[in-house]
């Protein structure tokens, strides 16, 4: 607002709060705006037009209250800050309530559903194991226990990385992946 | 783009904010008159009279109490009547409460105690109402004063308020007249 803008809200909001109410439609236009980009510098703008609301109603509330030997200006920003840090505080103890009153989150206990796809999924894995050979299905049986048969580790190993192939070959002809 | 036409004002917020300078009128008003009221009590405990003194009391209040919501003119002249006022309202209970006897003496014995706090009433409006002029002003003033002082003379009659008429217009017309011509020759 420039000095000749705020000379006027001064003259304006001197001559409402002695009870002159043609002086209230000049103040209202002049304080709107710089209320609303005010408000707007510290909350969130779905915030912001709220509190530019409730801190102009205020601001009028109190307009009878107004001293003509402050500056209007100040006047008028400091209820508008007054209410803006009123509307931040219930906005805050709004979200802190709402987490208190949030459900607890859900048991990490396995869901009945990934019970379901567990189940399959053991299930089509013995399928496949069923379908490889004794000496396969005995060295990832071992692998899988951590039994050590008496073989070298490295034909151990060999062994096992085999039987794995095999296995996930099994395993991607009815499910794509394993 | 301006800064009033990128924040055009929601619709009904100017009749909200209408409504809420109306209602804090209304509150200060309130408050306003309730201590004119309040103050001009003392005046209704201590002389007497309390039927028609406590409707005065009342008058008062609401008298200071419109003035007040109405604004401008009139709200100047019901605090220049309430100030002028109180005199006459209070000199009559501080004389009962400094002696009883000669409240009473001074009350039998003609509307004098009346006169004078009519006299500074006077004084007191005809300063504060030397470059006022029309009937918002003047109006709510005389009402105030009229229903203040009027508590204060119950006790003696018709003859005191006879005497507090003619004490204000004592008081009040030689200072009005002189400042004026004062305020209009500078």
């Amino acid at each position: 607002m420039d000095a000749g803008g705020r000379a006027a809200l001064q003259r304006d909001l001197t001559a409402l709060a002695r009870g002159e109410r043609s002086a209230f439609e000049v103040v209202f236009v002049r304080l709107w705006p710089v209320v609303r980009g005010f408000a707007g510098g510290f909350l969130p703008p779905h915030e912001a037009e709220d509190a530019a609301q409730e801190a102009l109603l205020k601001i009028f509330g109190r307009a009878n209250a107004f001293d003509p030997r402050r500056d209007a200006l100040s006047w008028a920003l400091g209820v508008a800050a007054w209410q803006i840090r009123t509307h931040r505080t219930r906005a805050r103890r709004r979200r802190e309530e709402s987490l208190e009153a949030a459900p607890e989150p859900p048991d990490r206990a396995v869901s009945p559903e990934e019970k379901a796809i567990a189940g399959e999924r053991a299930a089509a894995l013995e399928r496949a194991l069923s379908q490889l050979s004794a000496s396969d299905a005995a060295t990832l049986a071992a692998y899988a226990r951590g039994d050590r048969p008496d073989l070298p580790d490295a034909t151990f190993r060999k062994r096992v990385s085999r039987a794995l192939s095999r296995l996930r070959a099994r395993w991607r002809i009815p499910h794509g992946s394993l | 783009m301006a800064a009033s036409e990128a924040f055009e004002a929601p619709a009904g917020l100017a009749a909200a904010a209408l409504r809420a300078y109306e209602l804090g009128r209304l509150r200060s008003a309130l408050v306003r008159g309730t201590a004119a009221a309040a103050l001009a009590a003392p005046g209704l405990l201590l002389c007497g009279q309390r039927g028609w003194a406590g409707a005065c009391v009342a008058a008062f209040g609401l008298v200071v109490a419109a003035g007040r919501m109405r604004g401008g003119a009139w709200e100047a002249g019901s605090r220049s009547g309430a100030i002028a006022g109180i005199v006459p309202c209070l000199l009559p209970a501080a004389v009962r409460l400094y002696d009883p006897a000669l409240c009473m003496f001074l009350m039998n014995r003609g509307p004098w105690i009346c006169a004078a706090g009519g006299a500074v009433a006077g004084v007191v409006l005809g300063l504060r109402g030397i470059a006022v002029r029309g009937l918002p002003f003047w109006g709510s003033a005389l009402a105030a004063l009229a229903f203040a002082g009027a508590i204060g003379c119950f006790p003696a009659g018709a003859l005191g308020f006879a005497g507090l008429a003619l004490g204000v217009v004592a008081g009040g017309a030689p200072v009005l007249v002189t400042r004026r011509e004062v305020w209009g020759s500078s």
